[in-house]
């Protein structure tokens, strides 16, 4: 029953057409679910919107965590059409980084002030809260779970979740620390050591790493300090944080089906060479993992 | 007496605790440290620094957070802050200036720039 389903997995903007049927355009939302009622929503993109259709096909109120990575657009696009918040009888909480600026309702519902969006977040008839959050440990609904900040534009966070004696990572958008070659004292080397050594000891043995992998090396060379990671980092962290199975994520808009299957065997490959028993998959919409 | 330090660093990184508190000394500039995050306002409070020198990502409580809690603070509002991370984003820079830091480094920055940076305000 348990299982992770992936609704969106696309980054920065919804990509649909025929040249990524196989993996998806919506941009990125995944359904954690541990029983028949109750689940956790990570992320809340475009694929949000099916996700909403799905769920009200139970015909029961449906209450659920949406776990916000950051606020990014692609990463809320979906709330204003998410039908089941708007229906009264049901019951979201949304988290997401504590901004110093704004609280976290505000981040949400401008997307959907009156010039935007004819529906505003207050507007919407079901029980709505929000929650910041800092990196640290937490427990809700009696699961489990650890946030890390990343290195990538804002504060974002990966989400550690603990569920059914398995470990998910989730880390949808995520660079590696810059290596700045002009600076080379003893600071250095043990910062970027350190800020490696954080996100390894994160993942450390988990069962699922759903970790950013938008770029080929060579792509990154051009798109240094987007934010994003080119595959060969998040094979790497994988193998070394001893990963069970990597899900490459947040495929970039420009990439087409094919170009992603490059990517996924390319990162195979490293795994294979690496004499490791890592399983490496591409996220793909409509892909479900089970947790039993 | 109350105590007065130059510099309240605070960081969750040992190493960067380590390695600030050395270049401060090396410098004639003297440091208190704070570890966890939540304590930094009580620090202030305890040690009257003439500058913080802050890092962003911590657990607890994040950089962005303790800037805005100083620079509402009646106190202690005037109090220059110098933020040090491995944060790069250009984003983030302006958002922490925005905020009301006075200065944004990036780590790894020569220890010679943040030295020179400190003693503006000393």
């Amino acid at each position: 029953m348990a299982h992770i389903k992936f609704w969106g997995v696309r980054g920065s903007i919804p990509t649909p057409g025929p040249t990524t049927v196989r993996y998806g355009g919506n941009t990125p939302c995944v359904e954690v679910r541990l029983t028949e009622d109750k689940f956790f929503i990570l992320d809340a993109g475009s694929g949000l919107r099916e996700l909403g259709l799905h769920l009200l096909k139970s015909g029961k109120p449906i209450k659920s965590n949406i776990l916000i990575s950051h606020m990014h657009w692609d990463h809320i696009q979906g709330i204003p059409f998410f039908v089941p918040a708007l229906l009264p009888g049901n019951e979201f909480t949304f988290y997401g980084a504590e901004e110093a600026e704004m609280s976290i309702k505000d981040i949400l519902g401008n997307q959907m002030n009156y010039i935007n969006f004819p529906i505003e977040m207050d507007d919407m008839a079901s029980d709505l809260n929000f929650m910041g959050l800092q990196e640290d440990s937490y427990e809700v609904d009696g699961i489990k779970f650890e946030t890390m900040f990343l290195n990538h534009p804002g504060s974002a966070l990966g989400y550690k979740l603990f569920i059914n004696g398995k470990s998910i990572v989730y880390i949808s958008d995520n660079e590696p620390y810059p290596n700045d070659n002009e600076v080379t004292n003893e600071e250095s080397q043990n910062f970027f050591e350190d800020s490696n050594e954080k996100l390894i000891s994160f993942v450390k043995n988990v069962d699922i790493l759903i970790h950013d992998g938008q770029y080929t090396p060579e792509e990154y060379k051009s798109r240094f300090q987007w934010g994003h990671s080119p595959y060969d980092f998040t094979v790497n962290v994988a193998l070394k944080a001893n990963v069970k199975q990597l899900v490459i994520f947040h495929h970039d808009p420009v990439h087409d089906d094919n170009f992603i299957d490059e990517i996924v065997f390319a990162s195979q490959k490293m795994a294979r060479d690496a004499k490791s028993k890592l399983d490496v998959i591409g996220a793909r919409e409509g892909l479900q993992i089970s947790l039993d | 007496m109350p105590n007065y330090t130059d510099v309240l660093i605070v960081d969750d990184n040992q190493h960067q605790l380590n390695y600030l508190t050395r270049l401060f000394i090396a410098n004639g500039i003297s440091s208190h440290i704070v570890n966890d995050s939540q304590d930094t306002i009580k620090q202030i409070e305890k040690q009257n620094p003439k500058v913080i020198v802050l890092d962003l990502m911590m657990p607890k409580m994040d950089g962005f957070s303790i800037i805005k809690t100083i620079r509402k603070d009646y106190d202690f509002s005037f109090l220059p802050i110098i933020v040090y991370s491995g944060k790069t984003f250009d984003i983030d820079r302006r958002k922490v200036l925005a905020l009301g830091a006075n200065k944004f480094f990036p780590k790894p920055t020569k220890g010679s720039v943040l030295v020179a940076e400190i003693k503006k305000y000393l």
